[in-house]
């Protein structure tokens, strides 16, 4: 039983992923007066590139046809070790933080290959910006999973996570809100939203994640968003992770852990929302940002981290 | 018997390939047969020597009768360690000098390049296996004028020159605070058996000089900033079976020769830890700045080179930390990575060099710039660059995941262990190692990215024919050892114990627990990395089954709409690492000259970027010629009149007779 238990994340998140997606666009829609579109458009939107014929370009080789299969892969492969709702992952050792980013790293390297393969200006520029900020957040990263390991003295990112209960908050809050401050710049940078990225533009000047996926159509374009759509639910559960002090408890294989369980579930999905709210309102509220202003928020950022580390010690 | 024959074979083999080559030098061929065979001979039988003592076998020793005496030889853990690692390259890489002849060697005869190649090898092996101070220092300086003479191959060419010299001034400038080192413990300890020097060195006064000297000595060898100048040109300038070996190898023959110095002096002060944390991560972040700067395919490599070895710094003061602190789990893992660390990188970057070699033969350069579309062309040797690229960017499931792996490991438990206020550079060490990281994973996809795929920026060589067999080979074996290091790194972990054991001084049973641990997690790391590639060929599967009998069609790069794309559009290597370079701009010496066209009609304008190495440039240079105008006074006395010279020859024996009889 306890191996169901241990594959709910990991479902969950392939199910549910586009969700998060459709609650940002309604939430940014409905802040422009309108209602925006149906709660399942990204499930249509992903049947219809499945559904459809591919054009490859004469310039791209083997490369270009691998990306879109190894993104998702890394997606899951980093799934399996992110817990939901204090549910465990499919898997946790010490150190899987470690594994999470450099999953996250592969996944980049691919699409920044793939993107150069096709020989354009244009994809080659995202290409670059990409692997400038990808380089920039992986300290950022690293430094406020370095200080959550170090308040909860674990190196596994389920236990990180289960040592963040309620009686931490109370106790670590600053060190804690200023990590969950950084942790949304990671995300807001690695998904490519605004400030950082505007996903729904086409301009030269304010692409790095649409610009890289440019040549890719039908069931490689497909494959690529639902990789996008499953990076953001990662990042997001981190951030949930942190904030929620939701406690399900060990895996006890008694009934009575259940009920726990599902009501943790259940307020981690409705975290999960808020955060798809709140990401929406930080869109429609900001301008992205220039390019050359990307790596100080970054800098930010890190600051962020820095000083919730400085006050940890203290 | 055979056992005791398997190491005489080591040294052996190499010197029969070399005589052989040297008697066929004008049968090319036949020549380079001989000289590849011996030298993988040897590493076969280095190998062989050194897998049973990693395995738990007896330590083999000898003593071998030299000129100042008794010397001994042998192979304990720790040298066993490096043995197979200069064995294993020399397996992989040297068969690809089969295809280094006729032309590609310039029309010179491959005898004189087997010679410095197999002398290099057995050097290497040599210094690896000496436990006396006169033998360490003879094989490392063996190993030294190899190189030499191996760069001095194509002495026709100036920039090969150049490189030459560098490396002499390097390798000997290095090797002056080793000698002081061997030669003054020699003195202290009475004799120059290593076996003595644990007893003499332990002296605390001692102690600092000994790992300074150590540390200038062996960090030029492992190229830490700031003694890395050489490294450079000097892979430039070698050929790519000979770089494979050096870079793979020969650097590796630093860390063995610290690792050897820490086992003399026991437990030194902590700020040693710190300087070896600090010059590996000044390292790391130069090398990788540099790497994205390079234009030139092998000097980016050497840049990288640069980068690996300061993680392996990075890693060695770890461990270090743990044996001052007396933390076992730290010292462990630190060492160990260090151990793991040089051996991925054995294995992929000589792998690079030998695609930089293809490379230039079928686009004529190795300048990235004039790179582009070579998968097309070199469709193998692609394939191949593509997993040395990942490897070297420590992306899961092949090899280099695993040491990086083990750093991090290392550095967050150090977090912990360490009392205040020593936790907190380590989470500065943590966010360096993760900033590097990062750039290297840009950097090789550049690497790789911009001469292989896209479309030619220059036009490539007219008809560079196939990638010969024996490149094949080397780069197929060693694309497999990578992949299957990746899957078996927890066995390759437990292989590095009994070094690691004898490194940090710890008991065995400590380290095996510890090692028990890292290799568990490593162990599910590898699963997670094993359902990444299914999931990943799964759905190659569903996507191939999807696009069955549905259009798939080929045509212009769409580019959002934009159809004409000419290949000088694409996006160069500067270009690439442009808001990288720019950002650190002094630290690599980057000089932008700009002509914008001024009249209100098109005329040309230029825009040119070059980077260089600040340190070279702003220090080694400046000193240099200092050193070279105050000896350049010494000059006067050259003038070339032979009365004045007979005149010195009369003072000098005058203030002899004077000396001797006072």
């Amino acid at each position: 039983m306890e191996l169901v238990a241990r594959w709910i994340p990991l479902l969950t998140a392939l199910i549910a992923a586009p969700l998060l997606r459709s609650v940002i666009d309604r939430t940014k829609a409905r802040i422009a007066g309108r209602r925006g579109p149906p709660w399942l458009q990204p499930y249509r939107d992903l049947r219809k590139w499945f559904a459809r014929g591919a054009v490859y370009s004469e310039t791209t080789t083997w490369v270009f046809r691998v990306a879109p299969v190894v993104l998702p892969a890394a997606m899951v492969g980093a799934l399996a070790v992110a817990p939901f709702a204090d549910l465990p992952s499919l898997t946790d050792f010490s150190g899987d933080l470690v594994l999470f980013a450099y999953l996250l790293a592969v996944a980049r390297f691919f699409v920044v290959i793939g993107a150069l393969d096709t020989g354009s200006p244009f994809e080659g520029m995202g290409a670059s910006r990409e692997a400038w900020y990808g380089a920039l957040v992986e300290p950022v990263l690293f430094v406020t999973l370095a200080t959550l390991a170090r308040e909860t003295d674990a190196f596994s990112l389920y236990h990180l996570f289960h040592g963040l209960g309620p009686e931490k908050w109370a106790e670590a809050w600053p060190v804690l809100g200023l990590a969950v401050i950084s942790l949304f710049a990671v995300f807001f940078v690695e998904s490519a939203r605004v400030p950082v990225d505007d996903p729904q533009t086409h301009l030269e000047l304010t692409m790095i994640h649409e610009v890289m996926i440019l040549d890719h159509s039908g069931p490689d374009l497909g494959l690529l968003e639902y990789a996008h759509m499953l990076k953001m639910w990662l990042l997001g559960t981190i951030i949930v992770g942190t904030v929620l002090p939701v406690q399900a408890g060990p895996y006890t294989g008694a009934p009575g852990w259940w009920p726990g369980a599902a009501l943790a579930f259940g307020l981690t999905l409705a975290g999960m929302f808020a955060l798809g709210v709140v990401v929406g309102l930080v869109e429609s509220s900001l301008a992205r940002m220039r390019l050359l202003k990307v790596p100080q928020f970054v800098l930010v950022a890190g600051a962020f981290a820095g000083l919730s580390l400085f006050l940890q010690i203290h | 018997m055979g056992r005791d024959v398997l190491p005489a074979i080591i040294f052996a083999a190499p010197a029969l390939g070399a005589a052989v080559a040297f008697v066929l030098s004008s049968r090319r061929r036949a020549a380079a047969a001989a000289g590849v065979a011996g030298v993988v001979t040897g590493g076969a039988a280095a190998l062989g020597v050194a897998v049973p003592v990693l395995a738990g076998g007896v330590a083999p020793a000898a003593v071998v009768h030299g000129p100042l005496g008794p010397m001994n030889v042998t192979v304990d853990p720790l040298s066993a360690w490096f043995l197979a690692l200069t064995g294993l390259a020399a397996v992989l890489f040297t068969p690809a000098g089969m295809a280094y002849t006729g032309a590609a060697a310039g029309g010179k005869r491959p005898g004189m390049l087997w010679i410095p190649f197999s002398t290099l090898f057995i050097g290497l092996c040599g210094l690896i296996i000496a436990h006396d101070a006169v033998l360490f220092t003879a094989a490392w300086e063996t190993m030294s004028l190899a190189t030499l003479f191996l760069l001095a191959f194509e002495d026709d060419r100036a920039e090969k020159r150049d490189a030459a010299w560098m490396y002499l001034m390097a390798g000997q400038l290095s090797f002056l605070p080793l000698f002081g080192l061997f030669a003054g413990a020699s003195t202290a300890a009475g004799t120059s058996d290593f076996a003595a020097f644990t007893t003499a060195l332990a002296r605390p006064e001692l102690r600092d000089w000994v790992l300074g000297a150590a540390l200038i000595g062996f960090g030029t060898k492992l190229a830490l900033a700031p003694l890395h100048v050489w490294i450079a040109p000097v892979y430039a300038a070698l050929p790519g079976f000979a770089a494979a070996l050096l870079s793979g190898a020969g650097v590796s023959a630093g860390l063995y020769g610290l690792m050897r110095v820490l086992t003399f002096v026991g437990t030194p002060s902590p700020a040693w830890a710190w300087v070896l944390i600090g010059s590996g991560l000044v390292s790391m972040l130069f090398g990788v700045l540099m790497a994205l700067a390079e234009r030139d395919m092998r000097r980016s490599l050497a840049y990288s080179s640069i980068e690996n070895m300061g993680l392996v710094s990075v890693s060695l003061g770890l461990g270090l930390l743990g044996t001052v602190f007396n933390g076992p789990w730290l010292a462990v893992a630190g060492f160990a990575g260090a151990l793991l660390h040089v051996f991925d990188h054995a294995l992929f970057k000589p792998l690079l060099f030998l695609v930089a070699d293809e490379v230039e033969r079928a686009a004529g350069t190795t300048n990235l710039e004039r790179t582009g579309g070579l998968m097309k062309r070199l469709p193998f040797m692609g394939a191949m660059a593509v997993v040395g690229c990942a490897a070297i960017a420590a992306l899961p499931p092949l090899v280099g995941f695993g040491g990086e792996f083990l750093v991090y490991a290392a550095a967050f438990h150090g977090t912990l262990f360490l009392r205040f206020p020593y936790d907190i550079p380590l989470v500065g060490v943590i966010a360096g190692i993760g900033l590097a990281g990062g750039l290297v994973v840009g950097a090789f996809a550049r690497w790789f990215g911009i001469a292989f795929l896209g479309t030619p920026r220059a036009p490539l060589a007219a008809d560079s024919g196939p990638t010969p067999f024996s490149v094949r080979l080397s780069a197929a074996a060693a694309a497999t050892a990578i992949v299957a290091g990746g899957a078996g790194f927890p066995w390759l972990l437990r292989a590095a114990a009994l070094p690691a054991a004898q490194a940090t001084g710890y008991p065995g049973v400590v380290v095996e627990s510890v090692i028990h641990d890292l290799t568990g997690t490593l162990t599910q790391a590898g699963i997670v990395g094993g359902l990444t590639v299914v999931t990943a060929a799964a759905l190659w599967a569903l996507r191939g089954g999807l696009l069955a009998g549905r259009s798939v069609r080929t045509g212009p790069t769409w580019g959002c709409g934009y159809l004409a794309p000419t290949p000088r559009l694409q996006y160069t290597a500067s270009s690439f690492s442009q808001p990288v370079t720019d950002l650190f701009r002094p630290l690599i010496s980057g000089a932008v000259s700009v002509e914008m066209p001024s009249s209100l009609f098109p005329e040309p304008g230029r825009h040119a970027t070059r980077y260089g190495d600040a340190v070279l440039t702003r220090f080694f240079v400046p000193v240099f010629f200092v050193f070279e105008t105050g000896f350049g006074l010494l000059r006067r006395m050259q003038h070339g009149y032979l009365r004045w010279y007979v005149l010195y020859i009369i003072a000098t024996l005058l203030a002899l007779i004077a000396w001797k009889a006072g």
